[in-house]
């Protein structure tokens, strides 16, 4: 299994300062990364995929820097799913799933299970320009799948934060297959039901730093929200439970796994 | 199906080159006006099959480059014209003339043309692409209006440095300014553009799934594995050699670099191992298509310059692409 581990890394961004301190998402589970907007979710995220380059610390991908690591290399044990996917080509749905074997090329059937696993088989040969916000997010996700190997990273940024619910809870399921075959999968969401529906693990960042980092039973709680994200939580009650209604938008059941 | 269809397409894309060339070789444009079918003999014909080598070498390396460019820069506007990459490497000939002029040197020619032209080119493209970086992204607007204004600025040098030559030293130059195919090309030149042309499509086609994943944004593109940084530096400067060695040879040529891959994109698809040599096999019969209708069409003042040509048709062909590309790739 591939470790991901992040070693008090600073990274400046201008006047922000990410300062995480010492962090491991652990293999097998399914870290999500919650916070304010500008908080460091996505400057988390693209620094684990080795986009940016440590001032101290380090960020290290089986114990070596992942920033310093040959491209193909480091594309061989992670996938990222970046916050916008871009296309600047003329390609279809395929061929964009295909780029995610482009540097070890697969049989052609692990392209069409990653399209299926995706829910994409119908929209394969339609060109990637003519889908919805959602269906792009979707393609992204299919083509981080084609790439990941089993025990290796996944990193998604806000992947869902388009899809429809339905789909959404398809590729949640997905998402959670992969790290219960052993994928370290560390994703960033602003959606707490998407949290509470991915997450094993939380980890809350705000300010470049963190402020929590537990299991998500512990704090996907109405109990613990408020001081976490400084949001309030609502209850409400019905025949068939309990739910908490935080209120920048999301439902957590009563109990998160 | 998949793998057949580029072939297929490619097969087209070269059997309406191969009708260019034809056209080029067998028909011209007799002094009463009409069109003559024949072939004139080896001493005549010679004038025609070096023009079709060299229009061919010129075509296929302004359009390898043209899909490069517009698969790097996820831009289906890019192309070396319209970069301002050719005109920079027209300029740079332009002031190696006045400079050899102002020497009191000979007027460079043929491949002593090169070095400036490259470093036109080079400088061009380098002054586009750090005016459309913004935080480290390129702005796709800032990059096609950054091209055309560095082009200008660029071909308005040439007609500063072609004023202040000598007359006696001008004569030729004009007719280079507006681009033109040469019947009795310098073969150190029209050597070093095939050579361009036949590396740069061996080279983009080899590397064709790279820039495939190029097309990504820069953080996709490096997840998936690609060394983005090297292999842009690689593929901008295997462009600008491939432009310089164009200027060298036949002057600044405008919108073959454009039009070329919107051609073979049509019929080969938009899978770069295809792509890019379909845009050097369309590129050579583009140009050459473009030389015979130069051939054959008198509008009174003798044949029209190759440049006005490229420029009407390509000019034309900009602007729908322009209304087609509202929002990222054509519709």
């Amino acid at each position: 299994m591939t470790a991901l581990r992040f070693q008090s890394p600073v990274i400046a961004r201008g006047a922000f300062i990410f300062a995480p301190g010492d962090v491991t998402p652990s293999a097998g589970r399914v870290t999500v990364l919650i916070g304010p907007n500008g908080g460091g979710k996505t400057t988390a995220l693209r620094a684990a995929a080795g986009m940016l380059a440590p001032e101290q610390g380090a960020i290290l991908l089986d114990g070596a820097p992942v920033h310093s690591m040959p491209a193909a290399q480091r594309a061989a044990r992670m996938a990222l799913v970046a916050q916008r996917p871009e296309v600047g080509a003329p390609f279809s749905v395929r061929d964009v799933v295909a780029l995610g074997r482009v540097r070890r090329p697969a049989a052609p059937e692990r392209i069409e299970q990653a399209l299926a696993r995706a829910g994409l088989s119908q929209l394969a040969d339609r060109p990637f320009h003519a889908l919805s916000g959602g269906q792009q997010q979707r393609v992204a996700v299919a083509r981080a799948l084609a790439q990941h190997e089993p025990g290796g990273v996944l990193l998604l940024d806000e992947a869902f934060a388009a899809v429809d619910p339905p789909e959404a809870a398809a590729l949640v399921r997905e998402i959670r297959a992969e790290a219960a075959a052993g994928a370290t999968v560390l994703a960033a969401t602003h959606d707490l039901s998407v949290a509470s529906a991915l997450a094993d693990d939380v980890w809350c960042i705000a300010g470049g730093r963190s402020t929590a980092f537990g299991a998500a039973r512990e704090l996907l709680t109405r109990a613990a929200l408020p001081s976490l994200l400084g949001v309030a939580v609502a209850e409400a009650h019905g025949t068939r439970g309990t739910i908490a209604v935080a209120d920048y938008g999301g439902i957590l059941p009563e109990a998160p796994r | 199906m998949m793998h057949r269809r580029p072939m297929i397409g490619l097969a087209l894309v070269a059997v309406a080159s191969c009708i260019a060339v034809a056209a080029r070789l067998l028909v011209v444009r007799t002094l009463d006006g009409s069109l003559l079918v024949g072939w004139p003999g080896p001493t005549l014909g010679q004038f025609r099959v070096d023009a079709v080598l060299v229009a061919c070498s010129a075509g296929a390396a302004l359009g390898a480059s043209g899909a490069i460019l517009q698969t790097l820069l996820r831009n289906p506007l890019a192309s070396p014209f319209v970069l301002g990459v050719t005109s920079g490497a027209g300029a740079g000939v332009a002031f190696a003339s006045l400079a050899a002029s102002i020497a009191g040197m000979a007027a460079p020619t043929g491949a002593a043309l090169g070095a400036p032209a490259l470093a036109g080119a080079l400088l061009a493209l380098g002054c586009v692409l750090l005016l459309a970086r913004r935080h480290g992204v390129l702005d796709p607007i800032t990059l096609i209006l950054g091209g055309v204004i560095v082009g200008a600025i660029a071909s308005a040098g040439s007609t500063v440095a072609e004023a202040l030559l000598p007359p006696e030293r001008r004569g030729l130059f004009t007719g280079w300014l507006f681009g033109r195919i040469p019947e009795v090309p310098d073969m150190g030149s029209l050597a070093a553009c095939a050579a361009a042309a036949l590396g740069l499509t061996g080279l983009g086609a080899a590397w064709g799934n790279r820039l495939d994943g190029a097309a990504l944004s820069d953080d996709e593109a490096r997840s998936i594995g690609i060394a983005l940084g090297p292999m842009r530096t690689a593929m901008f400067i295997g462009c600008g050699v491939a432009t310089a060695a164009t200027v060298a040879l036949c002057g600044p040529i405008a919108f073959v670099g454009l039009l070329a891959p919107h051609c073979a994109r049509a019929l080969v698809g938009a899978r770069n191992r295809m792509l890019v040599p379909g845009a050097a096999v369309a590129g050579a019969g583009l140009l050459t298509a473009a030389d015979a209708l130069r051939q054959w069409i008198d509008i009174g003042g003798g044949r029209l310059p190759l440049g006005a040509v490229t420029a009407v048709f390509g000019g034309v062909a900009f602007l729908v692409l322009l209304r087609r590309t509202a929002a990222g790739w054509m519709a």
